[in-house]
């Protein structure tokens, strides 16, 4: 991973980020857990770190981990974007479908990283089943205020 | 600085890569492989073919249409069966109706779009011979015989 990282690095002209991802299982007897895998590769490539909060909170979930200590191994000096999308669950899984409205606790980890670390921009991802302009503009809003910490949690959506 | 049991030899790069493509091969065919849990794998499994599934209806929503209520299960079937081909969802959607076609559950409603789809590709085809010979006269004209 570190030397394909690199080999990418070399080839572009631009920063290179990398993202946490959205998981439903786990790679069996892992020599890491997932916060420490991505510090080690930022730690030995200086890339760059693309939060994707609705990812973590779908890994906590499937996983069950706690995202205080994931947000605290990494190092987010190295945060350059933050993703933020809906999902639902089906049973006990948490699904990052980028197609059903955000979910509180996901805006929640939105605020305590944007609470850690300046907050950079953010993308908020929908790729299907799009609903009234008026719901998007809800949602965006809330992002905006808890980008700029304005905001205790008291959603809309 | 990193630790020395981090990196990586070329051995283990080579089972890192076995073990993937096997897990990638599970995935798109719905097996099992051992040491991942089953149920989840299952999960995933089924999850990128719905996903696949709307991606190919986006593409080419007359399938969708054309097939009704019966579209998720003809897709399943024949996801199970084909591998994602490189070129994007069009291409997916071009296989499907293939799949379909040669087990004669193509509906007629879709046949006649992919007949339209066809002489829209030969008039196509003829506007551009016809560019084509036009250019090579405009050379012959300005140079004299090619």
């Amino acid at each position: 991973m570190v030397e394909n990282i690199q080999i990418a690095q070399r080839a572009l002209t631009v920063p290179l980020a990398i993202e946490n991802i959205a998981t439903l299982f786990e790679w069996p007897n892992n020599e890491m857990d997932e916060a420490s895998f991505i510090a080690e590769i930022v730690s030995r490539t200086g890339v760059s770190l693309l939060l994707d909060v609705a990812n973590l909170f779908a890994n906590a979930t499937n996983h069950n981990f706690a995202v205080d200590s994931y947000l605290n191994k990494l190092p987010l000096d190295h945060l350059a974007y933050i993703h933020v999308a809906g999902g639902i669950f089906k049973g006990e899984l948490y699904h990052d479908t980028h197609c059903h409205s955000i979910k509180n606790p996901v805006l929640d980890l939105l605020r305590k990283a944007c609470a850690k670390v300046q907050a950079p921009k953010v993308l908020l991802e929908r790729d299907g089943l799009f609903p009234l302009e008026l719901e998007l503009n809800k949602e965006l809003d809330v992002i905006k205020q808890l980008m700029s910490n304005e905001r205790e949690l008291t959603y809309v959506c | 600085m990193p630790s020395e049991n981090l990196v990586m030899s070329i051995d283990s790069r080579a089972r890192l890569s076995a073990r993937q493509s096997e897990l990638m091969q599970a995935l798109t065919s719905q097996r099992t492989i051992p040491g991942f849990d089953r149920d989840r794998l299952a999960i995933t499994s089924l999850t990128l073919i719905q996903k696949r599934e709307r991606t190919v209806a986006h593409a080419c929503p007359s399938i969708a249409s054309a097939l009704g209520s019966s579209y998720s299960n003809l897709f399943n079937d024949y996801a199970n069966s084909h591998v994602i081909p490189s070129g994007g969802p069009g291409f997916d959607a071009r296989q499907f109706i293939h799949h379909l076609a040669e087990r004669d559950l193509l509906p007629d409603q879709l046949w006649k779009v992919c007949r339209d789809g066809w002489k829209r590709h030969q008039n196509w085809c003829v506007i551009l011979r016809k560019l084509i010979r036009s250019y090579r006269a405009d050379i012959r004209r300005d140079t004299g015989p090619i």
